[in-house]
């Protein structure tokens, strides 16, 4: 080699190191100008899970990973229960949520399986954002296990674990027919199915029934309470009081503390968030279920007029009107039209909101004609014409129709159209149906010509039929 | 439409050869005196040329054949077919061809015969823009149509509709879509692509030329993430590029797509008679260089066409010019057969519908003239017209070739007129055409390494799939850079790969289009609080200090409150006759040479090494030299400098030691910047009527830069005085900015030019005083200079000047080394656009406004070229 090679050589080797050391320079620079990053936890002694959760670390074909289990006896009081309820509870009233809506990707077979063949199941993740860069780092599950409600949580003390826990997952899912979540339908599940495939594993859940509690538990309680998140119904339907819980937001944080750290401590409310979830969840499904069977009975034997509440044992009080009317609505969803009626009735019974009477009242009469009961109906819309509420055109407007197709009372019909009609030219002013006054020109402009011209059809036609053909017209 | 319209659209319409030259005749004959005061400046004449058909390939799907053969194509042209060849050997390739040549066929043959020959083959097509997504989904679908199931063609963007996305990811084998959606929609979620990924055949990049700088380096980026994704999923995907005529596209794909690329740039399509013609209107006054209006003159020059009654196109650069020409046209044809309805405009902010109804009646030849904006540049289908009129120069020789495109019949002539404006690229392509004509000069660049960039796709990238140890992300050292983004809290290493751990998404941090997303929302206080827009930061900076006049939509707002922190500007309507023009302090620090030569035409077969050598020698033997020299206005002229030949120059140079030559270098500079104060500008006039001071935070960036270093010995050894001398410097270094732009083809606002003082000591620091004049147009450009601060505050002293051309982006997107390399190329170009420039003493459309660069500048800019040796004078 001669000198000028080397030479070369030589410029080669410092011009590299040159660039590595300018790269470290300007990695430097953004470092301080990115005073946005978070300081790193001091590096400490690492405390692994172990010390801090109960559980063992198990392995399977993929690896070792970690799993925490609780035993819960059924004896045990949770909140207004007791654990027990959940294997004793018979769940198929909520065979009424596995319509079409709530059975994404299954076909066919809407039972519910057996309380012993479900498992619960809620994730804690490194965020919400979704996509591929979100991962599960606890997925907690729940089961009956003889006279227990057994937590399992699959815990990933370190990213490669993952393929492991997953597998592990998977071959628990097998043993069971149906999974209930709460939001699942749009998080855990997806989530996790991204998490199957980066693996290169199969997603387990295809061949289950999915019950996700969130839309049933909305449906039911969402007018009564401010919010329909599982710890707020935890608190105000179950009576359980959480202490020493994690805000869900600070719990990704806490993850990325112990990667870096090697600390667990952090994680145990983590933990112990996750398993009350899943009990949480288990409770909150049997109560569901054991309120829409209680209620559908009870609805059955007030429309047979067999009123003995006794018999289907009423635990403690009786049903705020909100829920009813809640209820009423699901029933009707469901096509179950003398269930609706009756509990729509009672909720009537129980004192509603001003503001909710009205549409109460506009569905049991829907709920009556849909069945046949004209008159029932008929007495209904007159009682809501009682009031000028949101509803009073359209009760009018069904007591014309009765009045002219059914009753075949033409006079009638054209007093209800000449009402409507009358209310309509005085009451320019009234705000619409969702009550926001910067809409009200829109609809007085729209709406309001609609229904006009809907009046003036009928009234025309009734004007038709009630006057003498040789009338010279009153217009 | 009205009958007087059927009658001049058909019958008594001169159609053809004859008229569209009767037309460029009366065009040259009204043309007034010498090229650089005006008038026609050249007349391109391309002959009809027949097509190259070659025979439909044997090894083509049956069923392919047959649709084309149902569509009257029983051959292809010859570029096609070997498109397809190649396509089918597995070749990456860049098709470059013409407007109108039949370009989408060349990708859409191999890819619809692969996707007919397997069902669950998939291919993915990438445009820059959703009107192109949407123009081309029509014509695919017909074509797949008539294919029958097998090829289910969907576009994916932001308009898909949630309900749809579902049933495109699972069924659709060809997806349409955009950078930003591949980058912020489909990598993010690839397990839910993951039939199109496992399956990923083709992808094809259409209109590879508009990716280049800060979007082509983000695509490069975007595209690392897609190979990483495929391979996740063990597929290989084919890139079939198409681009229009550039000088380097093979080189611009090698570099987007990393992997060997084949040209393809035969041509095998007819092509019709045409003319182009080059128009420069007359000075009207050379004292100060002024023109008549291009606007004006690109009114008269559609007129004389459209009274011919020539189908028409009028191309302007901006909405608010396509409405002024819209409106002077309809004018003209208010009193003619078929009235004002016969020329409409075209521009983004037009409803989609009425854009299609446009689209339709040019296809149906129902319109007379249209006036579009670069809406119409790209792909729509809108037929063929007789003439296009390009109301100023595009910007680009592709995108100037892009819109003459427009004009060109089958049969008949057809003829593109550009007139040029006042500005200076087009006053240089206007007044030197063999430039245009000769092999393009145009370059892309990338610079996929870009750190910033890279960075924020390397978090993208871990977010998709973990990092491995031992895996290829660019040329930079991977592993650093992860250990970077580990320390900063986005990855966590482990077992032997980066994982990302932070909640966020990545990519919706990262805009590919914007330079940076960190943006300003202005807030108009006028009546109810409402957000007027969002602007950049740099440009919030310049535009938004407080007092500033903000234009927006032709509405003035004067700013009352900048909230730094929280991004936010707070403006109110005013009516004012003034508008500002912010004042900023430029510091330049060179913190590495990477390459230096001198600028002197004896040494120019030196090696770079050798040149680099004595360039560090130079620097160490002149430390503590004659740094305190005080600059005297030297009256010493030298009679004969401006007729001295090139070698008497060259002799002169040669006794001074090398270290004191001119040179040109590249490499990696910081820069700060500050707004320091704001002049009042009288509209119209032009007039200074105030000031202010400001004190904004100083903003700081690294980036490359070329710089041209002129040494004190050869300065002084000019017959100037010291501030000619700093005059000229400044006025050199506008026309090489302008000159650099049109090299690497780069927005304007991706260049900066700053003049600063070259120390010898390392490393240099160079302060100079600068306007930043680029707030919105060419005129805020022309009024510039007025009171230019080095002037208000008393001359600065220039020891030794170095000339920085710098890449407005952090880390630098590549502009540097290329002009560093074309240093000649960009020397001699200023030169020509100087000497060739009409003006007597600096007009904006060469060197500046004598307002900002003195009564000497444009002679002292010239010497000092002369004295480097710059290229030849121009002619």
């Amino acid at each position: 080699m001669n000198l000028e090679e080397k030479l070369r050589q030589l410029r080669k080797a410092s011009e590299k190191s040159s660039a590595d050391r300018e790269l470290e320079r300007q990695l430097e620079w953004l470092r301080q100008r990115d005073q946005s990053v978070r300081p790193l936890p001091a590096q400490r002694v690492p405390c692994g899970i172990e010390q801090y959760v109960d559980g063992s670390v198990q392995a399977n074909r993929l690896g070792e990973y970690f799993v925490a289990r609780q035993v819960l006896p059924f004896g045990r009081p949770y909140g207004r229960l007791r654990v027990g309820d959940v294997s004793v509870s018979d769940l198929s009233a909520l065979e009424i949520f596995l319509g079409g809506q709530f059975l994404a990707g299954q076909r066919g077979g809407d039972a519910l399986p057996d309380p012993s063949e479900l498992i619960y199941l809620d994730t804690e993740t490194t965020g919400l954002a979704g996509g591929t860069g979100t991962c599960a780092f606890l997925i907690g599950v729940g089961a009956i296990e003889g006279s227990d409600f057994v937590v399992r949580q699959f815990f990933l003390r370190d990213y490669p674990e993952e393929r492991a826990v997953l597998a592990a997952l998977a071959d628990l899912l097998a043993g069971y027919k149906g999974l209930v979540t709460f939001n699942g339908k749009t998080f855990d599940v997806p989530l996790l199915e991204t998490r199957f495939r980066l693996a290169r594993q199969r997603p387990p859940f295809g061949r289950m029934i999915h019950l996700d509690l969130l839309h049933p538990a909305r449906q039911l309680w969402k007018l009564r309470l401010e919010s329909c998140r599982l710890t707020h119904l935890e608190a105000e339907i179950l009576g359980v009081g959480r202490s020493g819980d994690v805000d869900g937001a600070d719990i990704p944080g806490i993850y990325f503390d112990y990667l870096r750290s090697g600390d667990a401590r952090g994680l145990q409310p983590v933990f112990y968030h996750n398993a009350l979830d899943i009990v949480t969840l288990a409770a909150l499904t049997s109560e569901l279920a054991r309120i829409i069977r209680t209620e559908s009975a009870r609805g059955v034997d007030v429309a047979q007029g067999e009123i003995d509440a006794a018999k289907v044992g009423t635990p403690g009080e009786s049903m705020p009107g909100l829920d009813l009317f809640s209820l009423s609505r699901i029933f009707e969803r469901a096509g179950d039209r003398a269930r609706a009626a009756t509990v729509c009735r009672r909720a009537l019974d129980s004192g509603l909101p001003d503001s909710l009477e009205p549409r109460a009242l506009w569905h049991l009469a829907t709920q009556h004609r849909r069945s046949g009961e004209f008159e029932q109906a008929a007495e209904i819309w007159l009682e809501i014409t009682r009031r000028e509420t949101d509803y009073f055109l359209d009760a009018l407007e069904q007591l014309a129709i009765h009045a002219e197709h059914r009753q075949r009372d033409a006079a009638a019909a054209l007093q209800f159209t000449e009402r409507a009609l009358g209310w309509i030219g005085a009451k320019a002013g009234v705000p619409p149906r969702d009550g926001s006054a910067t809409d009200w020109q829109a609809w007085s402009k729209l709406e309001r010509r609609r229904e006009l011209e809907r009046f003036r059809h009928r009234l025309d036609r009734l004007k038709r039929k009630t006057s003498p053909p040789i009338s010279p017209p009153l217009l | 439409m009205a009958l007087e319209t059927q009658a001049l659209l058909t019958a008594d319409r001169p159609r053809g050869r004859e008229s569209v030259e009767q037309a460029i005749a009366e065009i040259r004959d009204k043309s007034p005196g010498p090229a650089r005061l005006g008038g026609v400046t050249a007349i391109h004449h391309i002959p009809a040329r027949a097509a190259e058909f070659v025979r439909m390939p044997g090894d083509l799907e049956p069923r392919v054949a047959r649709v084309l053969k149902g569509r009257g194509i029983r051959q292809l042209y010859s570029h096609q077919a070997e498109a397809f060849r190649l396509a089918r050997e597995g070749r990456n390739l860049v098709v470059v061809t013409p407007t109108a040549s039949g370009k989408t066929l060349c990708y859409n043959l191999p890819i619809l015969d692969s996707l007919v020959r397997n069902p669950d083959a998939r291919a993915l097509y990438l445009f820059p823009t959703k009107a192109l997504s949407q123009d081309q989904l029509t014509e695919l679908n017909r074509f797949a149509a008539e294919l029958g199931d097998d090829v289910r063609t969907f576009t994916y963007d932001g308009d898909t509709p949630q309900d749809a996305r579902k049933s495109i990811r699972a069924r659709g084998n060809l997806v349409i879509t955009n950078p930003d959606m591949l980058h912020a929609g489909i990598l993010p979620h690839h397990t839910k692509w993951e039939r199109l990924f496992e399956n990923l055949q083709y992808v094809v990049i259409d209109e590879l030329h508009y990716y280049r700088g800060v979007l082509g380096s983000h695509l490069a980026n975007v595209l690392r993430r897609l190979k990483r994704v495929a391979r996740f999923y063990g597929s290989h995907p084919q890139f079939i590029c198409a681009s229009a005529t550039i000088a380097n596209p093979a080189d611009l794909a090698a570099h987007i797509l990393e992997e060997d690329v084949t040209l393809l740039d035969r041509n095998g399509a007819p092509a019709s008679d045409k003319y182009l013609v080059f128009y420069n209107p007359p000075v009207v006054n050379p004292q100060l260089g002024i023109r008549r209006s291009y606007l004006n003159e690109s009114r008269r020059m559609a007129r004389t066409f459209l009274g011919r009654g020539l189908e028409t196109i009028v191309f302007a650069n901006s909405r608010l010019a396509t409405e002024i020409l819209v409106t002077y046209l309809k004018e003209d044809f208010r009193r003619a057969p078929g009235g004002p309805d016969l020329v409409r405009g075209y521009r983004g902010g037009y409803l989609p519908l009425e854009r299609r109804e446009i689209e339709r009646h040019l296809r149906e030849g129902r319109l007379l003239g249209v006036v579009a904006t670069n809406a119409l540049e790209l792909g729509i289908d809108i037929g063929s017209l007789d003439v296009a009129v390009l109301a100023g120069y595009p910007g680009t020789i592709a995108s100037t070739w892009q819109r003459a495109g427009r004009a060109g019949r089958r049969q008949g002539t057809s003829a593109a007129v550009l007139v040029a404006s006042s500005a200076p690229l087009d006053q240089f392509i206007v007044q030197h055409p063999e430039y245009f004509f000769g092999r393009s000069p145009e370059h892309g660049f990338v610079n996929p390494d870009n750190l910033e960039i890279l960075l924020n796709h390397l978090k993208c990238a871990a977010f998709e799939l973990p990092i491995e140890e031992g895996e290829r992300f660019g040329t930079l050292d991977l592993e650093t850079l992860c250990r970077h983004l580990t320390e900063t809290g986005f990855l966590h290493h482990t077992s032997g790969a980066w994982h990302w751990v932070s909640e966020s998404y990545p990519a919706d941090a990262v805009s590919l289009r914007s330079v940076s997303s960190d943006n300003f929302v202005i807030v108009d206080n006028t009546g109810e609080p409402r957000v007027l827009g969002e602007v950049d930061f740099p440009s919030a900076l310049t535009t938004l200090h407080e007092k500033a006049i903000y234009i927006q939509n032709g509405e003035q707002y004067h700013v009352e409150r900048l909230d730094y922190d929280d991004r936010k500007a707070y403006v109110h309507r005013v009516d004012s006759d003034y508008y500002t023009d912010a004042i900023s302090y430029t510091k330049i620090t060179v913190l590495e040479t990477f390459e230096s030569r001198s600028q002197k035409t004896e040494v120019r077969s030196q090696s770079t090494v050798e040149s680099r050598q004595l360039t560090v020698d130079g620097r160490q033997a002149s430390v503590g030299g004659p740094q305190s020299m005080v600059e005297e206005d030297g009256e010493f002229r030298v009679p004969d400098f401006e007729f001295r030949s090139t070698e008497a120059a060259a002799d002169c140079q040669q006794s001074i030691t090398d270290d004191r030559q001119p040179s040109v270098n590249h490499g990696e500079v910081h820069v700060n910047t500050q707004v320091v104060g704001f002049k009042k500008i009288k509209f119209h006039t032009h007039e200074n009527v105030g000031a202010g001071n400001l004190t904004l935070p100083e903003q700081e960036m690294h980036t490359t830069a070329w710089w041209l270093t002129l040494p004190h010995e050869m300065l002084e050894a000019m017959p100037y005085s010291s501030t000619d001398r700093q005059d000229g410097v400044r006025a050199l270094g506008n026309a090489l900015e302008a000159m650099a732009i049109l090299l690497v083809m780069c927005d304007a606002r991706d260049l900066g030019v700053a003049v600063g003082e070259n120390s010898r000591d390392q490393p240099s620091v160079s302060r100079q005083l600068s306007v930043d004049s680029r707030q919105s147009t060419v005129d805020s450009r022309q009024s510039a200079g007025r009171g230019q601060p080095a002037r208000d505050n008393g001359p600065m002293t220039f020891f030794e000047p170095n000339i920085y051309l710098y890449d407005k982006y952090p880390g630098g997107i590549g502009l540097s080394a290329p002009l560093y390399r074309m240093s000649e190329q960009l020397l001699g170009n200023a030169r020509k656009l100087i000497g060739n420039c009409g003006c007597e003493a600096g007009c904006p459309s060469c060197v500046g406004p004598v307002g900002e660069i003195g009564e000497n500048g444009k002679e002292v800019a010239l010497a000092i070229l002369g004295a480097i040796g710059a290229g030849a004078p121009g002619e």
